[in-house]
């Protein structure tokens, strides 16, 4: 799973999580396989960034390289009980 | 008392409440006080309006369609976070580039704050978002007073790699938010704005306002999390366990409170600067 962009959306990647607009109101549902016609309309609906299935998108040499060791690094002090690394897990998710 | 809390501490040297915002507390205080001589005194500042512009234009506020207006902005905020905002921005205004910093993250803790208080249907959210926004104020007064030390407390911290609170107790004995309450206390605030103030770190052991402090307290974590530490407090500080279970929220609770808080981040304004561009 990845968080891509909205102008790195490429027809026939797969949704992997529902798309909703800031009252949350489902856009477009998870599992979808994307056509030009909903790329359009999520940008249309100001959306920035989507889940999609898989790693499409290389960040080698963009400046997300290295957010992982970035966000590991800022929760060095936090300890390690479950809930803090799974919060940790979910913002290198979004993030990366 | 040693010599550094002496110092911390000295009453003639504490900074006071901010003119402008004395003014606008007056201006609050009368029964029939227009919405016109509010935004007059806000007008005069500059840097103020446009922070409070930003802040009721953010995605977390959830104001429907864009505040250009001062007055409209004042109206919207409501008399009690107009309050909080004013001291806060006032408080940060500075050419500090840590005390900027300090400004960004409050400012963006309390958005957060408001966004996690309102979901949780909470009639404190207002006071909540006002507390957020002054949670660090500990942080503002070690600076003032003590500006070697606080320089030490950064230098510990990097080098030790440890959360600011726990250099700030080896490097002075004392952490901001025991500082923060102290000076809060100096200052009448009101006892919810106190407590947020004073167990930002330690909600739990908080007994009147436990959940307040620590929506806060979690706010904080996501926060820094994503990157907007507040420059000199690079690591994410300790979760307080006990506190998130009095807010009853099972775990998928507060991974879809991260998810909403990061999916809003990108419109934001004051967020987006810190994250990666594409
Ligand atoms: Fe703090
Ligand atoms: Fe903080």
């Amino acid at each position: 799973m990845q968080r891509i962009f909205i102008n790195e959306l490429k027809p026939s990647m797969v949704l992997a999580d529902a798309v909703k607009d800031s009252s949350g109101a489902v856009i477009l549902p998870k599992g979808t396989t994307l056509t030009e016609k909903h790329c359009a309309i999520l940008d249309e609906r100001g959306i920035k960034k989507v889940f999609v299935e898989g790693l499409p998108i290389s960040r080698e040499g963009t400046s997300f390289e290295g957010m992982d060791k970035k966000i590991d690094e800022r929760f060095f002090a936090a300890g390690n009980n479950p809930l803090t690394l799974k919060i940790k897990d979910r913002i290198k998710e979004l993030l990366s | 008392m040693s010599e550094l809390f002496d110092r911390l501490l000295r009453s003639k040297d504490l900074p006071t409440i901010p003119v402008l915002h004395q003014k606008i507390v007056n201006v609050l205080k009368k029964d029939n006080y227009s919405e016109d001589d509010i935004s007059k005194l806000l007008e005069k500042d500059q840097v103020l309006a446009s922070k409070l512009l930003k802040l009721v234009n953010s995605p977390f506020y959830g104001v429907f369609g864009r505040v250009a207006s001062v007055k409209r902005a004042a109206m919207l905020l409501g008399s009690n976070l107009l309050n909080g905002f004013v001291m806060s921005a006032t408080l940060f205004n500075s050419t500090d580039k840590s005390i900027v910093a300090l400004w960004d993250h409050s400012y963006c803790c309390s958005t957060v704050a408001g966004y996690i208080a309102k979901k949780l249907n909470m009639k404190t959210a207002e006071e909540v978002m006002t507390g957020a926004l002054i949670h660090d104020l500990g942080k503002v007064l070690i600076k003032r007073q003590l500006p070697e030390e606080a320089i030490a407390v950064e230098e510990a911290a990097k080098s030790k790699r440890i959360t600011a609170l726990d250099a700030e107790k080896m490097v002075i004995g004392m952490s901001h938010d025991e500082v923060g309450i102290w000076l809060a206390e100096q200052w009448n605030l009101p006892k919810i704005i106190k407590d947020i103030i004073g167990y930002h770190h330690s909600p739990s052991l908080c007994s009147a306002h436990p959940k307040e402090a620590a929506v806060v307290h979690l706010a904080d974590i996501i926060v820094k999390g994503i990157g907007v530490t507040g420059s000199s407090d690079l690591y994410v500080p300790a979760l307080d366990e006990k506190a998130l279970a009095a807010l009853a929220l099972s775990d998928d609770d507060i991974m879809d409170i991260v998810t909403g808080v990061v999916s809003n981040i990108e419109s934001d304004e004051m967020f987006s600067k810190y994250l990666p561009q594409q």
